[in-house]
């Protein structure tokens, strides 16, 4: 995976932006003119209130829970029925060995029960998995556990990110290059197994260093594991672009006022990126959702019994010829929310930039 | 240039010694990871354990275990504590499957991800242009493992609709039809990602570069619509396209595609890391770390290599 | 058991010679060309080595030691019988001393003639290559101590003496111990040429003195046995010569994989359990290809009575009616039977319990009566399944029954190393155990002997120490003999230890599938389930 931009975004944006809007708009602010772009294009605003719709359904998961479903995330039903349309089904499809006459008889069982839909009053609407769980119950849980570490660690990652190329960019030198070779050194690794190979050990013990605990089975391992290694792909275009505003006159012009560093960097360098920043964010979440999919799936993200999409994908995978759902279903979940991402994430990036080529490569 | 080309091979050799340090450290504090003791077996006694930490060297400094190790990893002696076998055997015995995986998908991504770039500039706005835009987009907001999944399960053999093997790998040696048949999907599957994110970037770029001087120059001068686009347009619009190229299908060649081995049971580098690291199995970590690294950081210096010559204004002094 | 089995084996030794060669005429019509095979990735193809079954299942039909058992289905499997050695062993001093003699004129497949000096380089080479194995040996005199053999690896075992030129090998032990002659029946055990080297022979192979050899072995890809040219049932009457010419092994971990090898009919057999996924329709489908086999194993849960909450009997005892037992059959796919007993059913001291039924309110009751509801506890357990929908399943009847539970999930390669780490400190978990050889030996005393806990590398994973328990336990050790008042002590140590300790909870014996080709048939004396190797593939038949 990696995440480029086009080297001459950034610098003209407001140059660009006076000269397209023609005057017509004059006095406005950058960031105004851009939400006026925003809100004519419906597309983007539509999958914007998809993904807030998919949040909101999750933040719910409790009250699905707790009135609809009668169960929790990780309440088992195994060895009980329910009663659908008046009949009772056994959750979990009963099978067994016994020896009749010296010969073995035996009933393949394990199976659970499908997606009810409505038939058995709000219970198991999708189903269940190997353990009795309800799998709607888990795909909202779920939901929640992937939207915080994929939004969590896209947070982490811009902000250090930002963080680290505006010391580089203001300082230069040995800062500048320490910095970057610790961006090009996270950059060589092969970035899918570093993050599994970090998710992995991390989720054996935690970590307990440098007077830090995390508990092996913390949401913030898959968090700081994906923010970490995804600091350089959006570090290193950041540096860049700042780079080139360091040498800008008005840098210059504040320095020569008497402005501190941190005043140069928050106040002058920032302003700048920001743009190039909050569309990094909004695609960076979408990628993080991914990554987060794909370590779980592999067992280096969320841990048992918690669900995640990654982690119900992985649980459906061994049930995928005779409980098709338990893998289908939160795929689906992924994809729209990745799909509501990249499209307002391309719609903001219009808006705020129409030159600007951030994009987020897989 | 020799000063440049110098320098970047020790550039290198220094980016392979931090990975593999860095992916040493990683693992061997974990806890019940102690290779002896996994070794020994159920009915161990505490003399064989000691035995076999000092057989090997584990009773020694964690610098000189890491020096032993990658020695032996250069003199492709070192074996894996889960299975005793030999690692490097191992990875070169994972290899025509991975080489083959990215080989096939490659040629399809490329393809059909310039293709696709092409027709959406072509007939940017309208609807053959908007219906590639959508599914690039969804394309590229699919989990890789979740499409290989539904594949599988829609398209093998124990579906109704299928008509393709549900998973493995046969060599090319042993049957090139088998190899063929067996790689299809996965081929695809990995494609698709690369497919919707090639031409989404060169749809980008053909346009830019549609509005480009030189292009309106060549325009004004009377030059067919097709002929530019070709010689002119496509030319300049490939460089980005193949730059991706280079380091994505390093990646993959370098066990990147972990998941879509992992999913088609296909027996790469990729699936081999993937299982070594659920099984704390370091040695082969270490050898595979290694490896890929190799691929990555040995390929961007090819494609710096290929710029420098190409554009002499960025060749360093 | 040894006594008993003394005058077994001479009423064997004495019909064997007739009835073998009866053997080898049957087997000879039933002998066929190759039979494919998928199979499971060994550890080892090097009989001192290798400790998983996918080795063991070839080997046994490779190498051969002084004792083996018999190639026989069923409970018959378990006898044990003299394959290098002209009769089973004559035990004197109390149990401590063995007297074996090597028969003659057998040759390995290189032509080395088999020497009694052998049985001792093998046991020797076990030490000096660190087999997993050596564990075993511990009671021979001069192995253990600070000047033993375990611990120099210098000179000679003095337990052990051999004369090549009568054939003898006698062997003393330390003290009485009741399963020594299962202990020489293990591949740990089988004769290796001199010239073997001190390291892992897996790929060059050894030569082999059993009716097969390993001529190809490539790791995770292949291996191919054949036929050992200088193998005479005549001189070895209680080994079958055979009948597969040759056997062709694919390796294919991946069950769906090794599956659809044989429903492609690129192989004849697939020697790993079908996925739970698939046995529904396979079951129905293609029945008659499908043997179902229950081998000698017990899935259990372990509670660790050194630590709260299962240091108090009442929690432990709240484990015991808190899991559904029946319902836990189905994380297997109906490929097991509830059980309650730490000895699986198939052997003679099998008493079957039936103390605990299912009942959630009474788990909770006693959680509350033992005073430790509301603590917390971590579960630990493989992260594939069944282990993982097992532990989960735990966890979640641990929350109902009042306590605070979690699951933690390790890689098989390091998990049983970690909960037999006391530094671990795991409360409870996922276990269970296959046998090594059939005797109640190698389940009280390595899974429950209070005197056998380490600190590291524990087999004893609930610290379970019952002084009564571990006195009974090291008497019937001791002892040489097997007697029915004996089965029924050990009965009472599987009783004590789950009914009136609640130290373990053992829910299911695990079965297993074989399936097979078309072509294979599975008819009578053509399917034979050793129970400890498993399926036999030297008595298979084509149709």
């Amino acid at each position: 995976m990696a995440i480029d931009t086009g080297t001459e975004l950034g610098q003209d944006s407001f140059a660009d932006v006076a000269e397209q809007s023609r005057g017509d708009i004059a006095g406005r602010s950058p960031w105004a003119l851009a939400w006026r772009r925003l809100r004519r294009n419906r597309v983007a605003l539509a999958f914007l209130a998809l993904f807030v719709l998919i949040c909101v359904c999750c933040a719910l998961a409790p009250v699905y829970a707790h009135d609809v479903a009668h169960t929790g995330p990780n309440d088992n039903h195994v060895g009980e029925s329910i009663t659908v349309d008046g009949k009772k089904v056994p959750i979990i499809s009963v099978g067994g060995i016994k020896f009749v006459n010296g010969k073995t008889i035996f009933k393949a069982g394990g199976v659970p029960i499908g997606p009810q839909l409505w038939h058995a009053g709000g219970r198991f609407v999708l189903g269940a998995d190997n353990n009795g769980r309800d799998i709607a119950v888990r795909l909202l849980y779920g939901g929640v556990n992937s939207l915080k570490i994929g939004i969590g660690s896209a947070l982490i990652c811009v902000f250090v990110a930002i963080v680290l190329s505006l010391l580089a960019a203001y300082y230069g030198g040995i800062v500048d290059f320490v910095i970057t070779r610790i961006f090009d050194l996270t950059w060589a690794f092969p970035v899918l197994l570093l993050a599994i190979a970090l998710g992995t050990a991390l989720s054996i013990n935690g970590f307990h260093h440098f007077g830090i605990t995390v508990p092996a089975s913390s949401l913030w391992i898959p968090t700081l594991v994906i923010s970490y290694v995804y600091v350089p792909y959006v570090g290193r275009p950041l540096r860049g672009q700042l780079l080139s505003l360091r040498e800008k006159e008005f840098v210059e012009a504040s320095v020569s006022q008497g402005a501190g560093p941190l005043r140069v960097m928050f106040a002058e360098l920032l302003p700048n990126v920001a743009s190039t920043a909050l569309v990094f964010f909004t695609l960076i979440i979408a990628n993080n959702i991914l990554t987060e999919a794909a370590l779980s799936f592999l067992g280096a993200g969320v841990q048992p019994p918690n669900p995640s999409w990654g982690t119900l994908i992985s649980d459906g995978q061994d049930r995928i010829a005779t409980a098709p759902w338990l893998a289908i279903v939160p795929g689906i979940a992924i994809v729209l929310t990745v799909l509501a991402l990249n499209v307002f994430g391309d719609g903001l990036r219009d808006a705020l930039d129409p030159r600007a080529k951030v994009r987020i490569e897989h | 240039m020799v000063v440049f080309v110098v320098r970047r091979i020790i550039g290198m050799v220094l980016v392979l010694f931090a990975v593999s340090f860095i992916t040493y450290v990683i693992f061997v504090q974990i806890p019940g990871g102690d290779p002896a003791q996994r070794i020994a077996g159920k009915t161990a006694t505490q003399q064989n354990i000691a035995d076999i930490r000092q057989k090997l060297g584990l009773d020694r400094p964690f610098y000189v275990q890491y020096a032993d190790m990658m020695k032996s990893i250069f003199e492709q002696k070192l074996v894996s504590y889960q299975s005793q076998l030999n690692v490097v055997g191992q990875i070169k015995a994972g290899l025509p499957a991975t080489f083959s995986l990215a080989i096939g998908a490659g040629i399809i991504w490329l393809t059909f991800g310039i293709l696709v770039g092409t027709i959406a500039a072509v007939t940017a706005g309208r609807l053959s242009d908007r219906l590639i835009t959508v599914l690039a987009l969804i394309g590229i907001s699919m989990p890789v493992f979740w499409l290989g999944i539904v594949a599988r399960y829609i398209l093998s053999e124990n579906h109704p609709l299928g008509i393709f093997p549900d998973s493995g790998y046969v060599p090319i040696t042993q049957s090139p039809v088998q190899w063929l048949y067996h790689l299809i999907l996965p081929w695809f599957v990995l494609a698709v990602l690369f497919i919707g994110f090639y031409g989404r970037v060169l749809r980008s770029t053909i346009l830019d570069t549609i509005n480009e001087d030189y292009v309106r120059t060549a325009r004004a001068k009377g030059i067919s619509y097709r002929q530019l686009l070709v010689r002119h347009v496509l030319r300049n619009s490939l460089i980005p396209i193949v730059t991706l190229f280079g380091l994505d299908f390093a990646a993959v060649l370098g066990g990147a595609a972990i998941l879509t081995e992992t999913v088609f049971n296909l027996q790469g580098v990729g699936q081999y890391a993937a299982m070594s690291i659920t099984t704390l199995d370091l040695p082969p970590i270490m050898a595979i770390t290694i490896y890929a690294t190799f691929f990555i950081v040995g390929f961007n210096f090819l494609v710096d290599l290929l710029y420098a010559w190409l554009d002499p204004r960025i060749r360093p002094a | 058991m040894a006594v008993a089995l003394v005058i077994a084996a001479v009423a064997a030794a004495a019909s064997s010679s007739n009835r073998s060669t009866a053997a080898a005429k049957t087997s000879k019509a039933k002998s066929y060309s190759v039979l494919r095979v998928t199979w499971d990735q060994p550890d080892y193809f090097d009989p001192g080595l290798a400790y998983t079954v996918a080795g063991w299942q070839i080997m046994w039909n490779v190498y051969e030691g002084l004792l083996g058992y018999k190639h026989a289905g069923g409970a018959a499997g378990a006898t044990l019988v003299p394959n290098l050695a002209t009769a089973l062993p004559k035990i004197t001093n109390g149990g401590k001393v063995y007297h074996f003699t090597v028969r003659k004129g057998i040759k390995y497949s290189d032509g080395t003639p088999v020497k009694a000096s052998d049985f001792e380089y093998a046991i020797e080479r076990d030490f000096k290559i660190d087999s997993p194995g050596v564990g075993f040996f511990s009671a021979i005199k001069g192995v253990s101590g600070p000047k033993g053999f375990a611990t120099t690896k210098k000179g000679h075992i003095s337990g052990i003496k051999t004369n090549d030129a009568t054939g003898a090998i006698t062997i003393t032990l330390t003290h009485p111990e009741a399963d020594f002659a299962n202990i020489l029946a293990t591949l740990f055990a089988a004769f290796v040429p001199p010239t073997t080297p001190l390291s892992d022979q897996s790929v060059k192979g050894i030569p082999s003195a059993g009716p097969y050899m390993i001529t190809q072995y490539k790791p995770n890809r292949s291996f191919v046995v054949e036929r050992n040219p200088n193998f005479d049932p005549k001189q070895q009457p209680n080994t079958p010569r055979g009948n597969p010419d040759k056997v062709i092994g694919t390796i294919n971990p991946d069950p769906t994989g090794a599956m659809e090898t044989v429903l492609k009919g690129q192989s004849d057999y697939d020697m790993i359990s079908l996925p739970n996924d698939r046995l529904p329709q396979i079951s129905k489908q293609y029945a008659a290809q499908l043997k179902i086999y229950t081998p000698a194993d017990m899935y259990y849960i372990f509670l660790n009575q050194r630590i709260a909450p299962f240091d108090n009997i009442k929690a432990r005892q709240a484990v015991e009616y808190g899991l559904n037992r029946n319902a836990m059959v189905q994380f297997f796919g109906g490929l097991a039977r509830p059980t309650q007993n730490i000895l699986p059913p198939n052997y003679p001291q099998y008493k079957k319990i039936n103390k605990y039924h299912y009942s959630l309110s009474k788990a909770k009751q006693l959680v509350q009566q033992s005073g430790t509801a509301g603590q917390k506890v971590v579960v630990y357990g493989v992260n594939t399944d069944p282990s993982k929908s097992v532990v989960e399943y735990v966890a979640s009847q641990l929350t109902k029954m009042g306590y605070q539970a979690s699951v933690k999930l390790l890689a098989h390669g390091v998990y049983f190393t970690t909960i037999g780490n006391q530094a671990t400190k795991a409360q409870a978990g996922y276990a269970d155990w296959y046998q090594d050889y059939p005797n109640p030996i190698d389940w009280f005393d390595v899974l429950y002997n209070g005197d056998r806990i380490t600190q590291t590398h524990n087999n004893n994973y609930g610290n379970s120490d019952f002084d009564p328990v571990n006195k009974l336990i090291e008497k019937l050790k001791n002892s040489p003999t097997t007697t029915a008042a004996q089965n029924a002590q050990w009965a009472k140590v599987d009783s004590d230890l789950v009914v009136k300790y609640a130290a373990t909870v053992p829910y299911i014996n695990r079965s297993g599938t074989d399936f097979f080709s078309k072509k294979m048939n599975l008819s009578g004396s053509c399917y034979q389930f050793h129970v400890l190797y498993q399926w036999d593939f030297s008595t298979s038949c084509q149709k």
